[in-house]
């Protein structure tokens, strides 16, 4: 492959890349480039783009290559590389730290860089959420509209829900906090967009040619199962239920909270849907944590804070939400808004903290980085720098 | 001594059943009227050897042909002598190897050839005599040329041994670059530390020691003599001195390669520096940009500057060393400055075994930048950095560097001699001064012009005929030729160690030493006892010059390969025994034939061959030579033996001490006797070349050369010879080129000179 | 020189105390024939039937491509003129004690059941009904329970392998003309008054089967970089012919596969050192016999120091050889084919390489041999004796990976060693009992 032909990156390593993903985990200054990683990884493409190159690109803190490289998104870490690497650099956790720092790098708001650096912010922010939210519910006149001035004493003696919090209220309140989220995690995504595509002069056909698969991808995760690893399937059907039952469950308090949360207990399909998704939610989550800590799968030999929060957060949701109904269910009244307030002070900061900023920002990362791969691989451009580095030239394959 | 011959013939391993054993004992009793001949099923059993010795022990007999198998085994059996040879003949035919085993059984050609076989022996035995155990007075002193690591090394070694040592350094103190360094490479288990090597400890050392007469700033005028007794003048400013010493281990080390001829790589531009420019930097203090005198904050180091290199001018060869010094000097610049970023631009990191280590410890360091590529170009950038641009690398894409300081890995050059080429010089000096024929001046003025560099490289001034230093191999190292050798050099007793030899780090040097000191002292004791070194080690015979018939055609003193003959001034051959091999390439030189050791001679093997009985050309039955080198395409005949194969029984099989000592006389000879084919059987020549005494089987085919002149002349088809390069494994070519030559021969027909 | 049948007592011309040489492959032929030619007395200790070691089944060395039977030859011959050197076969040190200039050294040895009387007439094994693996191919071949390890084997002596041997057979016996079969050997021990000692313990190939996604082991054209030495070897299993091991076809391709194990933290954390160029030296057979074969070297770093980089650059020049830096992560078999499909990434072109060869061979690497000796050595973490006490010094490959000149100047250099301990030292000779 002629690199002669294209213009000299400057190198000038970035040591707070380096430095910064080091604390993210992983041992990449430990790889010596012998691309046994690359080659036993079954999702890496016939350009060997990962994941030896991203490891190069970390160790020498090639910060803008590193940033324009879906690589690090293209790896469902199966872990055979980090099982066969020679010099134990494990590059499936050396990918898996470069996605934590890319999500810092991509929020324009540094709170994500912050969290990754640091447990007690990313706890203290998620516990402030938190606090908000208690005090929304608990402080009579808070903010003018404390939500227990409806509740009359009847309300105490029977559970009035409604009258605890006006469903109505809740739902605006879910719409703000969705809208809130949204825009994070839309404006960082874009960032992210921009950092893969500048400077390829990619047609705008190719991006709607291409839309298909991101849907398909960010609803099924279906790459996944090209691993061929034991583990990829179980992995990715286990990952498939977790997602279905956190958009519907997500989708019905959101969007449908009024058919939802009702006063009386008659049965309504909502319940179905809704008990379908907090099974999932327990089961899958705890099954994850339990995974984690007896560490059996490379995968989860590993674990960031991140990578605990996002079960725990989860399953705290799904029990107290049962809490909730089992409490309604036998009319207990006041341990049913207390139940409340605690699964709201638990959703509310997972949702607004963890999705644009923390690990589930990867719900909207990851397919898109697939789609522009995908993009890029579909746009035949005249060699630049990037591109080759990608191994995108054609006929690169054979010297 | 008048011989008193017992044939002794073994029918066991099926000789017996192979051939007519009675017959043969007729050959010995009836032809050559041994006065002792006895048979046995199994002569190398303990009664079989009881038979012999008992005849030796009563004096029945003192020359011994045991007729059974190979030479190659049952050594210890068959050997008789306690005193090696000095008072007991011994020869071996080979009947079971070379003929029971690979001929036709109860076989008329396969009765003569065996027949033959004895005669053969019978004649040789009759025509050696027993050696002679000489002793003079051999110096056990050991001359250590060079003073650094190596020399500094073979000095202590040998005087630990118990030998006296002297130590020349030309330069004014011991220590050589090992002084110069700051840190040593980790040598040692954990291989993570570089340490320091602790050099004026050593120096203190071998300067104290007082067995060690160390001279520094001194040169060597003149080495006379020969192994056991070197007579070395030293100089030491005005007044020359003298040693005698009985071997010589050459430690002159090496010399940085020439970096002015890296300007490619931006040499020449103020910073940028050598490792070895580096490391004294570093020994001296701070490691600053030279232009600024700023301390360093980015270092790029370009392995393999001016080596590995595919253009001619640079060095072809990898100088093993580089790549562990710099894992070391990045650490220099690491501990000056733990934020510095330090790149690494290799064509392939050369850290073989427990180095790894070492290798590994460095490239993790999140500052430590190792990318293989090639450095295109090095030049000076804006804001005054160094601009490295490095292409074919594992980025994919071009790379452009801008660092404070270049650091060029450059590899090692030998600080040697070639004695060979400086004796080329010489010669062709001394043509043009003689007003000879234009053109013959022209010659020898061109072949000045191409070899003046040589001019004042001498190192050992040895007086040798062949060249005042040891040749050299290839890309000037002192180094053997062979991998089962690594001290064999072309000049006994002398033995190269260390960096001359091949590129090495200190570690390996120090080991080098050892070894080096091993054959020097090894060449001692074999000189005390009067024997050859390898590769006929112990050897007791020596050649003898009859110089009233020597013709002064200085043919001897130009083939031996150990330069073991001078030549006076009227070009007389002068024999130093104890530089000899004892390989006879003199004897094959010779076309007085004047040269003859006592238990091998151009008469003996003649004798061998008039013993061979030649049937007229009405039968059918050619007789064909095969002179076989003795270490090579012996045994690999005696391998087709034991595998059975079954090749022509109309060769005799004569193994020679080299193919280099086969003496044209012999085969004129031959084909003057009807003798219808001569096969020499020797080792591979050229770059590669097996013979282990250098270039025998060459000579012996640039010989044939002249021969087959001859051959026309007496109309003889030149096909009647041929040399085959044989190694020892290729049993099977034995067999394809024996039949093939034969089919050859029969083809030809038969000598016309049969029976005149 | 005097063989396991005949030990002197004492060292008539030896001067100074004995130097054992533990190993009898080419470092410790080496040092034991250096010592003894520079007049000391030398006790050589060979664990198997023969000397030579791993040089004796090596078809060429490098970079001279010479056989190394040459040199082995030259060697024995040194050695058969020494009258200083006694030589156990078959024989281990079980234990090592005392210092520098006085050490004892107590050996056992495993009766051979041949004697010194056997004339190598062969007509043993033409009676001979068991058959075993041939330990001197790799076993790649079969040979006979009695047997003479290979045609230049020394000691020339055949070997029983008893183990073998069918419940209260004698045909060997029987059938030796010369009564030089004695199935009622026993095992002994010898005691050892020594002043110095050299290790020459040497090296094994890794394991190539625990290197599991190379597929040696689960595919039948997968062999590794010592096969192939035999395999070239006119006197191996295949008398020279390098053929596809599952169907005896000629080869088409052939992929090197180097660091197979070594510079590997799950496998040889070091450099084995000798690899690269050994691999070249193969390709240079292949070359030999398939002008037109495809021949591919994935490496990750090529070592070639020294002058070997001139055989590098010369092996490369003359044949046809894709260099390619990646090293190989998978090998699988085509079920039907039985092609060997390689996976690797070309890293210098970011290329991902998917080949199918007829023979893949695997650059195994070199660990060091201390597993027969007694306690008491000091090993660095990577098994390879290291900083050695004065009075007992490691050599050659089980000191450190190396080239076999490596290694012969190195074992030429312990030989001195152990001689400076020895001419001070007084000989004390060798004692035998049951």
């Amino acid at each position: 492959m002629p690199t002669t032909t294209t213009t000299a990156v400057t190198i000038q390593p970035d040591r707070k890349l380096i430095q910064e993903v080091t604390e993210c985990g992983g041992d990449f200054k430990k790889c010596y480039q012998c691309a046994t990683c690359a080659s036993v990884c079954t999702l890496s493409g016939e350009n060997g783009d990962f994941p030896r190159r991203q490891m190069l690109l970390a160790q020498w803190g090639l910060k803008h290559e590193l940033m324009g490289d879906p690589g690090p998104w293209l790896c469902f870490y199966c872990g055979e590389c980090s099982k066969m690497c020679p010099r134990k650099a494990n590059p499936g956790e050396s990918m898996m730290a470069m996605r934590r720092y890319l999500t810092a790098q991509y929020d324009w708001t540094g709170l994500a860089r912050l969290m990754y650096r640091s447990a007690a912010m990313e706890i203290g922010v998620l516990l402030l959420v938190a606090a908000f939210v208690v005090t929304l519910f608990t402080v009579p006149q808070s903010f003018g509209f404390g939500l227990l001035r409806h509740s009359g004493p009847e309300a105490r003696s029977v559970v009035m829900l409604d009258k605890f919090a006006p469903v109505m209220t809740v739902h605006h309140g879910d719409a703000i906090m969705a809208a809130l989220l949204s825009f994070f995690l839309l404006t960082n995504a874009a960032r992210m967009f921009f950092a893969l595509t500048q400077g390829r002069g990619i047609p705008i056909g190719t991006y709607f040619a291409e839309l298909p698969g991101l849907v398909i991808q960010a609803l099924t995760q279906a790459r996944w199962k090209s691993c061929k690893d034991p583990d990829a399937t179980k992995n990715w059907i286990r990952h498939l239920f977790l997602v279905t039952g956190y958009g519907t469950i997500f989708t019905l308090i959101v969007l449908f909270l009024p058919w939802f949360q009702v006063a009386d207990n008659s049965f309504r399909w909502t319940s179905i849907l809704g008990y379908y998704s907090t099974a999932v939610l327990v089961i899958t989550t705890s099954w994850i944590l339990l995974d984690r800590i007896t560490k059996q799968t490379e995968m989860h030999r590993f674990s960031h804070l991140s990578d605990w929060l996002f079960p725990i957060l989860l399953l705290l949701t799904a029990i107290t939400g049962i809490m909730v109904h089992i409490l309604r269910m036998s009319n207990l009244a006041m341990p049913t808004y207390y139940m409340y307030t605690a699964h709201m002070a638990i959703a509310v900061p997972m949702l607004v903290v963890e999705v644009p900023f923390g690990k589930w920002a990867h719900l909207l990362y990851r397919p898109l980085a697939i789609y522009v791969d995908a993009v890029r691989r579909k746009t035949l451009v005249v060699p630049s720098p990037e591109t080759i580095a990608a191994g995108e030239v054609a006929g690169g394959a054979k010297a | 001594m008048d011989k008193r011959l017992g044939v002794y013939i073994c029918s066991g391993c099926s000789i017996g059943e192979s051939v007519d054993v009675s017959k043969l004992a007729k050959v010995a009793e009836g032809e050559y009227k041994a006065p002792v001949c006895r048979t046995h099923p199994f002569l190398c059993g303990a009664e079989g050897v009881a038979l012999i010795r008992e005849d030796l022990e009563q004096g029945k007999v003192n020359a011994v042909v045991v007729a059974a198998c190979s030479p190659r085994v049952k050594t210890a059996e068959f050997s008789f002598d306690p005193k090696f040879d000095t008072q007991i003949v011994l020869d071996r035919v080979n009947l079971r190897e070379q003929v029971a085993w690979c001929h036709k059984a109860k076989d008329e050609d396969t009765q003569m050839l065996a027949e033959d076989s004895l005669r053969i022996g019978i004649v040789q035995a009759q025509k050696m005599e027993p050696l002679e155990l000489v002793s003079d007075e051999i110096s056990r002193a050991v001359l250590v040329v060079g003073g650094g690591v190596a020399g500094m090394s073979a000095a202590l070694e040998a005087a630990n041994t118990g030998f006296d040592v002297v130590l020349v350094e030309k330069q004014a103190q011991l220590g050589g670059f090992a002084a110069a360094m700051k840190k040593d490479i980790p040598r040692g288990a954990p291989y993570t530390e570089a340490r320091m090597d602790g050099v004026s400890e050593r120096i203190q050392t071998v300067t104290s020691h007082p067995r060690i007469k160390v001279h520094c700033s001194t040169k060597i005028v003149k080495t006379d003599g020969q192994p056991g007794m070197f007579d070395v003048t030293l100089q030491n400013g005005s007044d020359p001195f003298v040693y005698r010493v009985g071997a010589i281990v050459l430690a002159t080390g090496w010399k940085p390669y020439d970096a002015t001829k890296l300007v490619s790589l931006g040499y020449g531009l103020p910073d940028v520096i050598t490792n070895l420019e580096l490391e004294e930097m570093a020994a001296a203090g701070p490691i600053v940009r030279p232009s600024t005198g700023m301390p360093v904050e980015s270092v790029l180091f370009v392995q393999c500057a001016g080596s590995r290199a595919s253009e001619p001018d640079h060095l072809p060869y990898c100088s093993s060393t580089c790549c562990m010094t710099t894992l070391k000097q990045t650490e220099y610049v690491r501990e000056q400055s733990p934020d510095a970023q330090v790149f690494v631009i290799y064509k392939d990191i050369v850290t073989p075994g427990q180095y790894e280590k070492y290798y590994q410890k460095v490239q993790e360091h999140p500052l430590n930048f190792f990318m293989k590529g090639t450095v295109t170009s090095v030049t000076k950038g804006n804001n005054d950095r160094v601009v490295v641009d490095v292409d074919n690398n594992l980025l994919g894409s071009p790379m452009r560097i801008p660092v404070d300081l270049v650091v060029l890995a450059t590899g090692m050059v030998p600080n040697s001699a070639d004695g060979i080429a400086i004796r080329t010089l010489r010669d062709a000096g001394a043509k043009v001064l003689r007003n000879e024929s234009d053109e013959q001046r022209q010659a020898a003025e061109k072949v000045v012009e191409e070899y003046k560099h040589y001019e004042g490289t001498e190192i050992l001034n040895l007086t040798y005929r062949q060249g005042p230093d040891l040749p050299v191999l290839r890309d000037g190292f002192s180094d053997s030729n062979f991998i089962c050798f690594p001290y064999e050099t072309l000049r006994t007793g002398i033995y190269a160690a260390g960096a001359v030899r091949a590129p090495m780090d200190s570690a390996l040097a120090e080991e080098d030493a050892c070894g080096a000191v091993m054959k020097a002292i090894q060449s001692i004791e074999l000189a005390t006892r009067g024997r050859a070194v390898h590769p006929r080690a112990g050897d007791l015979s020596f050649p003898s010059f009859f110089l009233q018939r020597c013709t002064s055609c200085k043919r001897c003193t130009e083939e031996c390969p150990f330069g073991s003959i001078d030549e006076d001034e009227k070009g007389t051959p002068k024999f130093n025994q104890y530089r000899c091999r004892r390989c006879g390439i003199c004897m094959g030189a010779c076309p007085e034939r004047i040269i003859s050791f006592k238990n091998y001679s151009v008469d003996m093997i003649a004798s061998m061959m008039k013993a061979i009985e030649v049937p007229d050309e009405t039968e059918d039955k050619p007789r064909i030579i095969v002179f076989a080198c003795e270490n090579d395409a012996y045994p690999a005949i005696d391998m087709a033996g034991m595998r059975h194969a079954n090749y022509d029984a109309s060769v005799r099989i004569i193994p020679l001490r080299c193919l280099g000592s086969m003496n044209i006389v012999w085969i004129a000879d031959a084909l003057s006797r009807g003798i219808d084919g001569v096969m020499l059987m020797g080792c591979k020549f050229g770059d590669d070349y097996q013979c282990h005494f250098l270039r025998g089987s060459e000579l012996a085919n640039r010989r044939l050369e002249n021969v087959k002149d001859t051959l026309d002349r007496l109309q003889l088809e030149s096909d009647r010879i041929k040399l085959v390069q044989l190694a020892i494994d290729g049993h099977e070519h034995v067999t394809q080129e024996i039949d093939a030559f034969v089919a050859r021969i029969r083809e030809l027909g038969p000598n016309p000179y049969k029976g005149f | 020189m005097a063989t396991n049948g005949s030990v002197k007592k004492n060292g008539g011309n030896g001067n100074g105390g004995l130097i054992l040489v533990i190993g009898g492959g080419i470092a410790g032929m080496t040092a034991a024939i250096e010592a003894a030619e520079a007049g000391c007395e030398v006790v050589l200790v060979e664990k198997s039937a023969y000397l030579g070691g791993r040089v004796a089944r090596f078809h060429q060395y490098f970079p001279k491509l010479c056989p190394p039977a040459c040199g082995v030859e030259i060697n024995l011959k040194r050695l058969k003129n020494s009258r200083q050197m006694t030589i156990l076969t078959q024989a281990e040190v079980e234990s090592l004690s005392g210092t520098a200039g006085n050490y004892e050294a107590v050996v056992n040895l495993v009766p051979r059941y041949v004697t010194d009387a056997c004339t190598l007439c062969d007509e043993c094994v033409k009676v001979c009904p068991a058959d075993v693996a041939d330990e001197f191919n790799y076993s790649l071949s079969k040979t006979k329970a009695i047997h003479l390890p290979h045609a230049m084997a020394y000691p020339a002596k055949y070997v029983v392998e008893r183990s073998a041997c069918p419940e209260g057979c004698h045909a060997c016996v029987d059938a030796c003309a010369y009564r030089a079969i004695d199935l009622t050997q026993k095992a002994e021990k010898k005691t050892l008054r020594v002043a110095s000692v050299v290790v020459a313990t040497g090296w094994a190939p890794y394991d190539a089967a625990k290197i599991e996604n190379l597929g040696f082991g689960r595919c039948a054209n997968v062999v590794t970089n010592v096969m192939v030495e035999r395999f070239a070897a006119a006197n191996g299993p295949t008398a020279g012919k390098i053929l596809r091991p599952s169907d005896g076809k000629e080869l088409r391709s052939v992929a090197f596969v180097q660091c197979a194990g070594s510079r590997d933290q799950n496998h040889l954390p070091y450099c084995s050192a000798v690899c690269c160029s050994a691999s070249l030296k193969h390709a240079t057979y292949i070359r030999k016999l398939y002008p037109d074969a495809e021949i591919t070297i994935f490496y990750i770093d090529l070592r070639t120091p020294g002058n070997l980089q001139n055989f590098y650059n010369k092996v490369t020049a003359e044949n046809k050889i894709e260099l390619i830096k990646g090293k190989v992560g998978k090998v699988e078999e085509d079920p039907t084919s039985k092609d060997v499909q390689v996976t690797a990434e070309d890293v210098l072109h970011g290329t991902k390489i998917k080949r199918n060869y007829d023979l893949v061979v695997l650059a195994t690497g070199m660990v060091p041999q201390t597993g027969g000796l007694p306690a008491g050595f000091d090993l660095d973490e990577f098994g390879f004796i290291s900083n050695v006490n004065s009075g007992v010094y490691g050599t050659g490959c089980v000191k450190r990976p190396a080239e076999v000149s490596a290694t012969i100047r190195d074992a030429t250099g312990a030989a001195l060693k152990a001689l400076q301990i020895s001419v001070g030292a007084e000989h004390l000779g060798v004692e035998q009992h049951g």
